[in-house]
């Protein structure tokens, strides 16, 4: 993995981070759903967000993409070259700063045609005045003629097939099949040519084969200069993928590292599974380190936040 | 797309052709009569054909539900009416100054310089102007309100516009209306009129208009503005994620219903040479929300279907109830016909709950064979409200 390779320095030294979230924190009333939480995304990487349900996580993407105003913190965001701050503006503004993303349960517009969906996603690039429409001037036709080849092409991108016969981008949304939904959402991020792509469970109600597939995608897309921040509760996903994970808990960053660091850390095992469970994990694990050499370790157990976390994440359905 | 820019076109055709063709039936006294009333009951069909198809954009493509479109149209009508008629006609009198006296037939080949048709052309962007500005006022404040909420602003405006124009007489001339309205051309009536020529003129004028209307609204959604209302009305928080700007989508979708109204209402005027309070009651607002839903919300087609049905039906029982009345000896009262409008969207509703043209049923016809089951989506009335749950 390319970004393995960048993630192994320490992030915090890196001077230009494509996203940082300063001390962020969300109340509602009295809940406080994300408590200052501070965390830098590199940029060309993958950086996981985990934790257990109801731990911030979408809060956070919701603070980041300008569905809700912080209540505290910075978001300091850097993916058009230059620093700018993204709390306090609204959603439109956040996407025309190339930040695209997906949501937890599909977004799409059902009764449009797949092409007209993706086509969506070009908001924010177009160019032509409305006049230019009023009048269907040549620029605005050569605008809408680039738009649908380019659109076509995106389809391709996420492996939907876009060919005008028998392809998928006539049919109305709402009838393709869960899985192609998905990533019909990700082609409609997509079209924004983002700098940043916020997938918010991309994996969740996948079979393990659509979940393959997806990983291929979400590597492409990182492949394509992209950086990817996602929000994940299957485990094999997100350890196979990314290159810095982060886990909130309550609220609050309880952990952040590689993906193998961060499963052999105590709190994530105590938040995924309990206090007890942790010790226990954590008790054997140096029973089985200390006599003989790391190999004889079991694959399986060398895991065990992954597990738990996979386990957990079966159990209760976000 | 393109088969539905050919359905406009033939539509719009025909729409000029069919009096042309019939003309022949003005020789005779009788064929005079019925070729008259026919096109009378196309040019009133008209308005509700221009009218639909504005508020169309707004509550089919935006899916804001506007309860008080009637008042828009009024906008127009009295902005129209009030230029027209101020000063004994002085916006007339004063292209009459300046354009040259034809007689003949070169009044009509030459229409384009008749004094009353020039203040017309003078009056309907004033009209439009002032629509959308009212249009703006209604909408900035009330940009946050969704769904019922905005339903309820745009019918308490439409109740107190009415209210307004019904007693501020010296700027409305109150209960009794705006009078002897020039009509759209100078020799449409009085001692010189060209025969049939009143009819036929704004007749064709509201097709004119009708085609303009179509126009905008085609241009409007097939373009980056009308996938953002779209997009609007089927997920506002994937719109706003997409960078589509909510606030001011939803003003723009509002402004260009407004001033499509106007011109509804100018269209209302070139007709009736009058305009009164009682042109702006709440029943109006619904029919040409009826149309919209009858029609199939957000269809284009569908829209003008359902103001053919609509707008067509009223008129033509209207004329031919009393005849019946007359033939079976058996009084039957007008307003039965409102009756009949509730059984057609009754049934309607029943067996094509989205309208009869939806627009899901011409975006789906192609290649549905290999994926899963199919099912139509399209929002309805009752579904409009409904507000967006927070992710």
């Amino acid at each position: 993995m390319s970004g393995a390779a960048k993630t192994e320095a320490k992030p915090e030294a890196k001077p230009a981070a494509a996203l940082e979230l300063r001390g962020l924190t969300k109340h509602f009333g009295g809940v406080k759903a994300v408590q200052g939480v501070d965390m830098q995304v590199a940029p060309g990487s993958i950086t996981a967000l985990i934790g257990p349900n109801g731990a911030g996580k979408t809060t956070c993407f919701n603070m980041i993409t300008g569905h809700y105003v912080p209540t505290a913190g910075e978001l300091i965001y850097r993916g058009r070259g230059y620093e700018e701050r993204l709390d306090g503006q609204r959603a439109d503004q956040i996407a025309q700063r190339r930040i695209a993303r997906t949501f937890q349960n599909i977004r799409l517009c059902p009764e449009q045609t797949v092409l007209d969906n993706v086509r969506i996603g070009f908001h924010t690039r177009r160019t032509c005045a409305p006049w230019q429409v009023l009048l269907n001037t040549p620029a605005f036709r050569r605008e809408e003629a680039d738009m649908i080849a380019s659109a076509r092409e995106v389809l391709r991108f996420v492996g939907l097939n876009a060919d005008e016969e028998g392809g998928v981008e006539a049919l109305l949304a709402d009838s393709l099949p869960y899985g192609a939904k998905r990533l019909l959402e990700i082609a409609r991020a997509m079209a924004s040519a983002p700098a940043l792509l916020l997938l918010d469970e991309p994996a969740a109600g996948m079979n393990p084969q659509e979940t393959d597939v997806l990983m291929d995608l979400i590597r492409k897309v990182r492949d394509h200069g992209v950086t990817v921040l996602l929000i994940e509760h299957d485990m094999k996903l997100v350890m196979e993928i990314s290159d810095y994970v982060v886990v909130l808990d309550h609220g609050e960053k309880i952990a952040e590292g590689t993906p193998a660091d961060v499963r052999e850390d105590p709190k994530v095992i105590a938040a995924y599974l309990g206090q007890e469970e942790a010790e226990r994990r954590s008790e054997r694990l140096t029973k089985v380190e200390d006599p003989d050499a790391a190999d004889q370790t079991p694959p399986a157990e060398s895991a065990p936040a992954a597990d738990a976390a996979a386990d957990t994440a079966g159990e209760e359905p976000s | 797309m393109k088969r539905e820019t050919l359905f406009l076109v033939l539509f719009l055709l025909a729409l000029v052709v069919f009096p042309l063709v019939t003309w022949p039936m003005t020789l005779s006294p009788d064929g005079a009569q019925v070729w008259l009333l026919t096109l009378s009951v196309a040019s009133y069909c008209l308005i509700y054909l221009i009218n639909a198809q504005a508020l169309n954009v707004q509550v089919g493509m935006t899916g804001l539900l506007n309860l008080g479109p009637i008042a828009f149209v009024g906008i127009g009508a009295y902005t129209g009416g009030l230029l027209l008629t101020a000063g004994d006609g002085a916006l007339v009198g004063f292209y009459a100054g300046i354009t040259p006296t034809l007689s003949g037939h070169l009044r009509w080949v030459l229409f384009f310089l008749d004094p009353n048709f020039l203040a017309y052309l003078t009056v309907i962007p004033c009209a439009v102007v002032l629509s959308m500005l009212m249009s703006l006022l209604v909408g900035i404040p009330t940009l946050k309100l969704s769904g019922d909420y905005f339903a309820i602003v745009t019918l308490g405006f439409a109740q107190i516009f009415y209210l307004i124009v019904k007693n501020e007489a010296w700027l409305t001339k109150g209960a009794f209306g705006v009078k002897d309205v020039p009509p759209l051309f100078s020799f449409c009536t009085g001692e010189d009129k060209i025969p049939f020529f009143d009819h036929t003129a704004h007749y064709f004028f509201g097709v004119a208009v009708l085609a303009v209307c179509l126009y905008v609204v085609v241009r409007l959604r097939d373009s980056y503005l009308g996938r953002g209302l779209l997009a609007i009305r089927d997920d506002e928080l994937a719109a706003r994620s997409n960078g589509v700007n909510v606030g001011k989508y939803r003003l723009l979708s509002f402004m260009v219903f407004s001033g499509l109204a106007a011109l509804g209402g100018i269209v209302i005027l070139a007709r009736t040479k009058f305009v009164s309070p009682s042109d702006l009651v709440f029943w109006e607002s619904i029919l040409y929300l009826c149309c919209v839903v009858l029609g199939g919300m957000g269809s284009v087609r569908g829209v003008l279907v359902g103001g053919v049905v609509l707008g067509a039906l009223g008129e033509i029982m209207r004329l031919l109830l009393p005849k019946v009345s007359a033939t079976i000896g058996w009084d039957i009262p007008l307003q039965i016909r409102y009756v009949l409008f509730g059984v057609i969207l009754i049934l309607v509703m029943r067996f094509k709950p989205n309208g009869i043209l939806p627009v899901a049923d011409e975006e789906h016809a192609r290649g549905l064979e290999g994926l899963g089951a199919h099912r139509e989506v399209t929002p309805t009335l009752f579904t409009l409200g409904r507000e967006q749950e927070a992710s």
